[in-house]
């Protein structure tokens, strides 16, 4: 038992190197010195810009759409009883990409970008919510499968724009549906959006625990058990919704993540849901900083760095642990 | 006086009527014994009288009051129940298991403490599991995790507990141990058993009071050895049963 928070105080640790090792490397190096006059208060003219004013806010915007993604994506998979959910399988990205992808094509920036595509998050969570609600019980596998046939209807309107958007603004469309966090600067809203969402989790976690091993058990020993994944699905949405809308579609974190947290910290979500944030934020913070120095000055859509980091990196974990011990 | 009653209870898993206008009420310091053939409905009122499924028509009345009025907790802290089948979480121990057992009394804002953990750890002793405690639930053998799931009630330790099959994937050994030691819980003052049952003998072993769920929704109570005899037990199962007498002891075995 003692051995559980052992995972959590590692991550802890390493939170704050992410971000550090962030602020560092880019298409211009700052060497440790320069880096820790510039956080002690003392930048020169041309740390004071690259630190302070770029990589600093885009760091801490990472690692906070990180932390949402993973914790979002752990939240669904005890809630779906799947461990193939990850925060954009009912539709959530979805409706947001939709909602952006049209803004971006009209012309408007900014604001309205961001704005309309937390509406399009929003409007798809109510739909697979309602749509799936109906008469009966709301089963997993019913919200599973709704939420997958509305994600793949949002899909093909995501394709219809793309085919009959003109030729210029095509690659503007795909960084966003790839991910894409140069326009994330401003990480406090993000950050305190993470606080709020894991406050709010964190009193469940034992509650979650009995609901990951079925809906008989919870009920039996005293959960609300409809009440409760109401409230995870919500929270999960507007989680998702809320990583979405600042960075678009970044893949893979949020299903990897919590696995991969699982895998080396154990099932227990009082422990997993905090280690799934801090695990998801640090992990983004380092594929976004090889994203954009990898062939500097260009940049590269940290979605694919994602999946390009995190496949190799799963897939190690789950073999070195099946030879350990089989559950 | 009565812990639980069942009012006037119907069934219908799956549109199909059973155990149909059932008035019962299970008393303190009782065992009673379910018995039916499959699909006579003993699971359904099982989870019924846990709580845990609406009947189609009746009640179910905990302390004399409506089941469905009792809040949750306050009512997974009465009455637990074992299920059919376990529903194991994906990479727990066997004491992390038995531990959600406390679940009910635990707050939200904190942790189990040390006496959880002797609970915990005396339940798992109880049903003869003590050394399993960080194995993994999942590597268990079915009798096993049968045992971790008896012992998950027996953490939980409310005085109304009912056991659906708890005899299930159990050699004979642990079968009569573990039974009898459940069955003595119904000594302690206030303190209740239902078991769902499919061996009659274990049944008469260990429970005073009995219920027979018969074909076509009807059904029979009261104390076991009044109610068990050859010709109602083959008519509910289906299947000639013969009784026997060894060393004053009835058992029944099919012809």
């Amino acid at each position: 038992m003692s051995a559980k928070p052992a995972l959590t105080l590692v991550l802890l640790g390493l939170a704050p190197l992410s971000i550090l090792l962030a602020l560092g490397l880019g298409s211009i190096a700052i060497e440790p010195a320069e880096l820790w006059r510039a956080l002690s208060g003392r930048p020169n003219e041309l740390t004071g810009t690259v630190v302070l004013e770029l990589r600093l806010p885009r760091s801490l915007s990472a690692f906070a759409v990180g932390g949402l993604l993973a914790l979002a994506g752990a939240l669904l998979q005890v809630l779906l009883r799947n461990p193939l959910a990850d925060p954009y399988i009912l539709g959530v990205s979805g409706g947001a990409a939709v909602g952006a992808l049209l803004s971006l094509l009209a012309g408007v920036g900014g604001a309205w970008v961001t704005g309309n595509a937390f509406v399009g998050a929003l409007v798809s969570m109510l739909l697979v919510f309602g749509l799936s609600h109906g008469r009966g019980p709301w089963t997993h596998t019913r919200l599973l499968l709704t939420g997958v046939v509305i994600a793949s209807g949002w899909g093909a309107l995501i394709s219809l724009i793309l085919a009959t958007s003109p030729q210029e603004s095509v690659q503007t469309l795909l960084f966003w549906l790839l991910g894409d966090l140069s326009h994330a600067d401003r990480p406090l809203v993000a950050i305190l959006i993470l606080v709020v969402g894991l406050a709010a989790c964190l009193p469940f976690g034992r509650a979650l625990n009995l609901l990951a091993r079925g809906e008989l058990t919870a009920a039996a020993l005293g959960e609300r058990v409809m009440v409760l994944r109401i409230g995870v699905y919500f929270l999960a949405s507007l989680l998702t919704a809320a990583a979405v809308t600042l960075a678009g579609g970044i893949g893979f974190v949020g299903l990897i993540v919590p696995h991969a947290v699982r895998l080396l910290g154990g099932g227990d979500h009082r422990y997993l849901l905090l280690n799934a944030a801090l695990a998801g934020g640090g992990f983004l913070v380092l594929a976004d900083t090889l994203a954009r120095s990898l062939i500097a000055p260009l940049q590269l859509p940290v979605g694919v760095i994602t999946a390009l980091l995190g496949v190799p990196i799963f897939l190690f974990l789950l073999t070195r642990r099946t030879g350990a011990q089989t559950p | 006086m009565s812990l639980l009653a069942a009012a006037r209870l119907t069934l219908a898993p799956g549109g199909v009527a059973l155990c149909q206008d059932l008035t019962l009420s299970f008393g303190a310091g009782e065992n009673w014994a379910i018995l039916g053939a499959n699909g006579s409905g003993k699971t359904s009122l099982l989870l019924a009288l846990a709580g845990l499924r609406r009947p189609r028509s009746g009640r179910v009345l905990l302390d004399g009051g409506d089941l469905i009025e009792v809040a949750p907790r306050a009512r997974a802290r009465r009455l637990g129940i074992v299920f059919q089948d376990s529903e194991l979480a994906f990479g727990a121990s066997v004491l992390e298991t038995a531990l959600t057992g406390r679940h009910p009394y635990v707050s939200r804002w904190s942790g189990e403490d040390a006496v959880d953990l002797e609970r915990t750890r005396a339940a798992l002793t109880c049903v003869g599991l003590e050394g399993f405690e960080t194995r993994l639930a999942g590597t268990l053998s079915g009798g096993e995790r049968r045992r971790a799931d008896i012992a998950t009630l027996l953490t939980q330790d409310p005085p109304i507990c009912l056991w659906d099959e708890p005899s299930n994937h159990l050699d004979l050994g642990h079968q009569t141990q573990i039974l009898a030691t459940l069955a003595a819980r119904a000594r302690r003052p206030g303190h209740l058993n239902i078991f769902v049952l499919h061996d009659v003998n274990l049944a008469a072993r260990v429970c005073s009071h009995g219920l027979l769920l018969l074909p076509g929704g009807e059904h029979l109570s009261g104390p076991l050895n009044t109610l068990l005899d050859d010709a109602v037990l083959s008519r509910m199962y289906g299947c000639a049963i013969r009784e026997l007498r060894v060393d004053g002891r009835r058992l029944f075995m099919p012809e």
